[in-house]
């Protein structure tokens, strides 16, 4: 996949693999929300200590995006499946890089839209209670 | 009278623009639907992305001939299609208009000369798909709690 141009805006961050981005109730750090120029992260949502959502991001992907608008703690935690190369935003410069590049933001899109159909999948098949 | 009690409720969320822009917009993408009216179908093909501009919609599944069951619901400012256009899925779910509703019905270039030209269209669509996600883990969530 070929990287967008940012334009600048952002600053480089490097994780190890194994390394932890952030965890589920952690404040809201800076940088807060990560393109991924290189590198594999998991995302993860657990709803008990059973049942779990895993998401899988690479490179192209943004991520972190999901508690910048809603409830301003992680509701989810994030950890480097192997070395990654990112650039961090905060949320200013999350919507200067939406204003920048339309593929920034169609990409944006698509992934929170993947993120809400593989819940809504489940949702699907919860069983009647 | 129900109809202009619901209009422009996404300038009121405060969606860039004036109401002339939505009026506008309206005017060359705008789509109404009646209450009970199907806007999208599960398992059809189609490369438009609506945007809600007034009124309630419910995603629902078909469970039976004629039957559906409702999942959750989307209100103004609201997108859904958009895996059709990004991705050129079938759609995921069907959609029935549950009031009198306002739609901009957009196809992939129509969607990026509007954002071009509003760009913090973006980030509006961004976080309401996050409330959306965030309501989605919170009915799971009760759902295993409550299990």
């Amino acid at each position: 996949m070929a990287v967008i141009d940012l334009k600048g805006i952002g600053k480089p961050v490097f994780y190890k693999g194994g390394e932890i981005l952030y965890e589920e109730d952690d404040n809201l750090g800076d940088p807060c929300i990560y393109y991924i120029v290189e590198g594999k992260i998991e995302v993860v949502k657990n709803y008990n200590t059973l049942q779990k959502e895993l998401f899988s991001y690479g490179d192209g992907d943004i991520f972190g995006m999901l508690e910048v608008f809603a409830p301003s703690r992680r509701v989810t935690h994030a950890r480097a499946l192997s070395d990654v190369k990112a650039v961090g935003m905060n949320k200013d410069e999350f919507e200067q890089a939406m204003i920048a590049s339309m593929n920034f933001t169609l990409t944006s899109i698509r992934l929170q839209s993947k993120m809400l159909r593989q819940i809504n999948d489940r949702i699907k098949k919860l069983p009647d209670k | 009278m129900e109809d202009t009690q619901h209009d422009y409720d996404l300038v009121k969320l405060g969606f860039e623009g004036e109401e002339a822009i939505t009026n506008d917009l309206f005017f060359k993408y705008g789509q109404t639907y009646k209450p009970k009216e199907i806007i999208i179908r599960e398992g059809d093909t189609g490369s438009e992305v609506y945007l809600i501009i007034s009124g309630k919609i419910v995603v629902t599944e078909k469970v039976e001939k004629g039957s559906y069951r409702i999942l959750n619901s989307l209100g103004p400012g609201e997108i859904f299609g958009e895996m059709a256009m990004l991705e050129n899925a079938p759609r995921s779910a069907t959609l029935i208009s549950a009031t009198s509703s306002k739609v901009l019905s957009l196809s992939r270039s129509n969607f990026e000369t509007i954002f071009k030209s509003h760009p913090r269209w973006g980030h509006k669509i961004i976080a309401a798909l996050s409330r959306r996600i965030n309501q989605a883990f919170l009915q799971v969530e009760n759902y295993y709690k409550n299990k």
